[in-house]
């Protein structure tokens, strides 16, 4: 009690101590911001008037005026499905009885949709290639009891994939899956047989997935209504009985302080039994014992209560024994939450994982036998983040851990047998765990891990061999896309390293009408053979013979598509990721643009590859005006000039914002465009080398002339539009905006939703060449490409799907 | 839904856009990139209104649920995009010593430069209770961090910064 009136006094000192630290936002952003989005909120009002007139029923989009991705056929779609799936839920509660949890028949899963074709406004569009990837990076990996399947999980949803064939996934379910606490919110696990996995997803609760026929099964969801409101039940802990034939998982009321535990049998679907914890008990996790018979239950970190079935059955369960955790768990260490429950093959011991140690407690008894300190990394992070699963051999007299390392142990003595050193988490540790996931087969021969890059392995644990990898999701959020000059290839840039693809017999992309990656493009560059920490930057040569990557570090590698060999060009040895902010350099790769920051300042500097010589272009220290340098920063196509945005720096430093151009033999400031005082976005020079063409924030695409420093284009946005993206085509003769619109009156060419896309100009005539409006939607902040002449156009669609179209 | 629309948007911009903006502030250390995620998150809000449910939970919490989406495609996002330290600003109009201010503004960079330091998950946990003043309950729900976890491990990282804080001051 008095850590915790400790922790609450301190709080309420610490609330000054931050105070001073907070700011107040500029009263102009705070306008400009209000003012922005109150006309969106008066074209969310003309949306709502018009919906109205035109549905009178009282139902209709009125979410789907409101956003963009919402449609009014689909959302009565859902309604007819809502209805269907009422009748069916008051048909099996009445034909159910003693059913306390609802548990919703199998359902089968909606049809794909077709692609809707596009028609085009002037331009004609084809889709030719879709290519699943960016799906982000893989978090946890679980892998069948029957060892058939491997579920990939993360962020992006779930990949059913059959553990032979890692390049097709069987199912994908667009449920985001985070770990929050292991032992209680298991996110996935298969049932024994794996025939079924089950999925706690936070917002729909509890459900089951039918792994063979791809469908959903039950769904172990309740509702609690209270005072009108609704509310779904967010916290469950669950297990499958290893004979297949129960599931147990907690049932609890928000408002009321007694969880409860129902079982369930997966053949009829019928409830089998509940049992009434005592008051107050706080469901830590549960674990059936190895002959199904029993279920241990965590209770907070307080006791663990042992239920018994009678004659198979869980009907009036009964507590038949409580371990008392009070001499166990430290409770000066107020972290030492219980993380891990598994019984021993025999069943005789049951396990416990807590912060950095496992204890083992006599079921006869209830007496803890042995101790093991199963983790010693001593990082000190959150410990009920780590994955700490324990798995027995089938003799029970070794146990495998996994944490922040895989280790073994001799389950009589506490010995740790062996570290699987091959599977080393990295030099970040611990750290790095918290985004890895390890699993065996059954017969522990096989081992599927996440790789630090983000790539799925399976190795052989004993020698390491890696017998298979996957890497259609090892694709992270990628952030920049890129053809190459000779248009045969595509770049990649992404949170997990950099891809090239190139079609599979060296053809054009538009020779290949298959919707299959795997048939059409390959990597290049297989996924883990060469990595980036960060890579934030690449190009290719122009010849499009190499590609040059850089990292934060302010290192430089040219790599040959060729040979696939790497050449180090320049190495800044920066111990710190962050002081590198930005790096670029001129097509050929003899220069390289580095800003460093020192205290206080930053040094904007072009470092000459070859010779090693350094030029200085900036060096300003921040207390003079805000500095703000914005990206982009770019060479011009001939390789003489460098230019860089800079923010509107107010109020001291005024000569600062604006574009500076510098010589790049010299190191002279050349010019400064003054522009715009928006923030730009993304800039490029023409290709020859007289104009920079530049976006901002608020979507007004401007080209500055070099040599009179005045704006000859600007293309304002329209319609609150929010193109912040930029790409010209190689030749220079096409140029692509991207381009947002919000949501339309009904009644407008569009029906009521934005616009989101690509317009298209001629940078010669600055004439509007049409507008691209892809069926499936692209986010505005979404990187994209074009193509040398402006033929094909890529970028990533909103379902994080890779798209290639052809511009005719 | 249809509650949704009796919600006074005007007076929950100026009420709770400092407080997002507070958070990015404490998040990413730099006012300029602040400004930049808080407008994004407000447009993304704005657009989706209709998304707004009353009865599962306050605009804030919905608010920070975008702004911490926000934060986290930001920073998976293209680095370069992250701005240098810019410094603290002077408020226009503020009328105290020189002095006091250029103290402020070393104050702040020591502060960032502490908060900096503290690993993620840390730092967001400051960030929502100190940027956006978020109560303990709040910030558990976003998280998925237990209340009294919140607690904790607030109670810790206070303690740490607190005692760096004092340690840099003096020397």
């Amino acid at each position: 009690m008095n850590d915790q009136r400790d922790i609450n006094e301190t709080n309420d000192l610490d609330t000054a101590f931050f105070a001073q630290f907070q700011q107040t936002p500029r009263s102009e952003f705070a306008q400009s911001l209000h003012e922005t989005i109150k006309q969106e909120a008066k074209q969310v009002e003309q949306i709502l008037n018009a919906e109205k007139t035109e549905d009178a029923t009282g139902f209709n989009g009125i979410k789907s005026g409101l956003n963009p991705n919402h449609r009014p056929r689909e959302m009565r779609l859902t309604l007819a499905a809502a209805i269907l799936a009422l009748i069916a839920l008051l048909v099996l509660l009445l034909l159910t009885p003693r059913n306390n949890s609802t548990i919703v028949a199998p359902e089968t899963t909606a049809e794909p949709q077709p692609h809707p074709t596009h028609d085009g406004t002037t331009l004609n569009y084809n889709r030719r290639i879709e290519i699943e990837a960016g799906k982000g990076p893989v978090t946890q990996v679980y892998w069948s009891p029957d060892g058939q399947t491997l579920a990939l999980a993360g962020e992006f949803g779930i990949a059913l994939y059959a553990a032979d064939d890692l390049m097709t996934p069987l199912a994908e379910l667009p449920i985001p899956i985070r770990v929050i606490q292991p032992l209680k919110h298991l996110p996935l696990q298969f049932s024994p047989d794996g025939s079924l996995l089950a999925i706690y997803d936070p917002a729909q609760g509890l459900f089951l997935w039918d792994v063979r026929r791809n469908v959903r099964s039950y769904t172990l969801t309740f509702e609690v209504k209270r005072d009108s409101v609704t509310i779904t039940n967010a916290s469950v802990a669950y297990d499958f009985s290893p004979d297949g034939r129960f599931i147990a998982f907690e049932r609890s009321d928000l408002f009321s302080s007694t969880p409860y535990i129902d079982f369930v049998d997966l053949q009829t679907g019928h409830s089998v039994g509940t049992f009434t914890p005592p008051p107050y008990s706080w469901i830590g996790g549960m674990k059936f014992s190895p002959d199904s018979q029993q279920l241990a239950v965590l209770n907070g970190n307080r006791s663990v209560m042992m239920l018994k079935s009678t004659d198979g059955l869980w009907t009036d369960s009964q507590a038949v024994r409580v371990i008392s955790l009070e001499a166990v768990i430290d409770w000066e260490q107020r972290s030492d939450f219980v993380t891990g429950l598994a019984f021993t093959p025999a069943g005789d011991r049951l396990a416990l994982w807590f912060g950095r140690n496992i204890a083992f407690f006599d079921l006869d008894n209830g007496s803890e036998v042995l101790r093991i300190a199963a983790i010693d990394n001593p990082i000190s992070i959150p410990r009920d983040r780590f994955p700490t699963e324990m798995i027995f051999s089938a003799d029970g007299k070794r146990l495998t851990t996994l944490s922040d390392r895989v280790r073994e142990w001799d389950t009589q003595t506490g010995e740790r047998l062996r570290e699987f050193t091959e599977l080393s988490m990295g030099r970040y540790g611990a750290v790095l765990v918290l985004q890895l996931a390890v699993a065996f087969n059954p017969d522990f021969s096989q081992i599927a891990y996440i790789t630090p890059e983000h790539v799925v392995q399976i190795r052989d644990p004993q020698t390491g061999e890696i017998l298979a990898q996957q890497d259609a999701y090892t694709l992270g959020e990628i952030h920049d896309l890129q053809f190459s000059p000779d248009g045969s290839r595509l770049l990649s840039v992404d949170t997990g390293g950099v891809h090239i693809w190139k079609s599979r017999d060296g053809g054009q992309f538009e020779q290949h009408l298959s919707s299959d990656l795997s048939n059409v493009m390959r990597p290049l560059i297989p996924p883990g053979t060469f990595y980036w920490e960060n890579p934030f930057n690449a190009a290719f040569s122009p010849d499009s013979t190499a590609v040059t990557v850089a990292n934060e570090r302010g290192q430089m590698q040219r790599i040959s598509l060729t040979d696939q060999t790497s050449e180090p060009l320049l190495d800044l040895a920066l111990p710190d990721p962050d002081a590198v902010s930005l790096i670029a350099w001129k097509p050929e790769n003899s220069l390289a643009l580095v800003r460093t920051e020192k205290p206080n300042a930053f040094v904007l500097q072009l470092h000459h590859v070859e010779t090693g010589e350094v030029l200085t272009l900036r060096e300003m220290g921040a207390v003079h005006g805000e500095t703000r340098v914005r990206t982009p920063e770019i060479f011009s196509p001939d390789g003489r000039l460098v230019a860089v945005a800079f923010k509107r720096s107010e109020p001291i430093d005024e000569l600062v914002w604006g574009i500076h151009v510098w010589d790049t033999a010299t190191g002279e400031l050349i010019t400064t465009l003054p522009g715009t005082q928006d923030n730009i976005r993304e800039m490029a020079f023409t290709p020859d080398n007289q104009t920079i063409i530049t976006t901002n924030f608020y979507g007004t695409t401007r080209f500055h002339n070099l040599k009179t420093g005045l704006i000859d284009l600007t293309i304002p946005y329209a319609n609150m539009t929010q193109g912040m993206g930029l790409r010209m085509s190689g030749d220079g003769r096409v140029l692509a905006l991207q381009i947002a619109e919000y949501p339309q009156p009904v009644g407008s060419p569009t029906g009521g939703r934005g616009v989101y896309g690509f317009d298209l100009y001629d940078t010669r005539s600055g004439a509007k060449l049409g507008r691209f409006v892809p069926s499936d939607g692209v986010d505005p902040f979404s990187p994209f490409a074009l193509n040398h002449d402006g033929s094909m156009l890529a970028f990533l669609n909103q379902s994080r799907q890779l798209e290639l179209w052809s511009v005719q | 839904m249809g509650e949704a629309h009796e919600i006074d948007w005007d007076a929950a911009y100026w009420e709770t856009m400092p407080r997002i903006y507070n958070y990015f502030c404490f998040r990413v250390g730099n006012h300029a990139l602040a400004e930049d995620l808080t407008a994004v998150t407000f447009v993304k809000a704005w657009r989706a209104q209709a998304d707004f449910d009353p009865t599962r939970g306050a605009i804030m919490a919905w608010l920070m649920g975008i702004a911490r989406n926000v934060a986290a495609d930001h920073f998976r996002a293209k680095h370069p995009t992250v701005a240098l330290d810019d410094g603290v600003r002077l408020p226009i109009g503020d009328m105290r010593p020189v002095e006091e201010a250029l103290q402020r503004s070393a104050d702040y960079e020591q502060f960032m430069a502490l908060m900096a330091e503290l690993p993620a998950r840390e730092r967001e946990i400051v960030a929502l209770k100190y940027g956006a003043e978020l109560t303990n309950r709040a910030i558990a729900i976003l998280t998925g961090v237990s209340e009294s976890n919140v607690g904790t491990l607030l109670h810790r990282v206070v303690r740490r910064l607190r005692a760096a804080w004092e340690v840099q001051s003096h020397e």
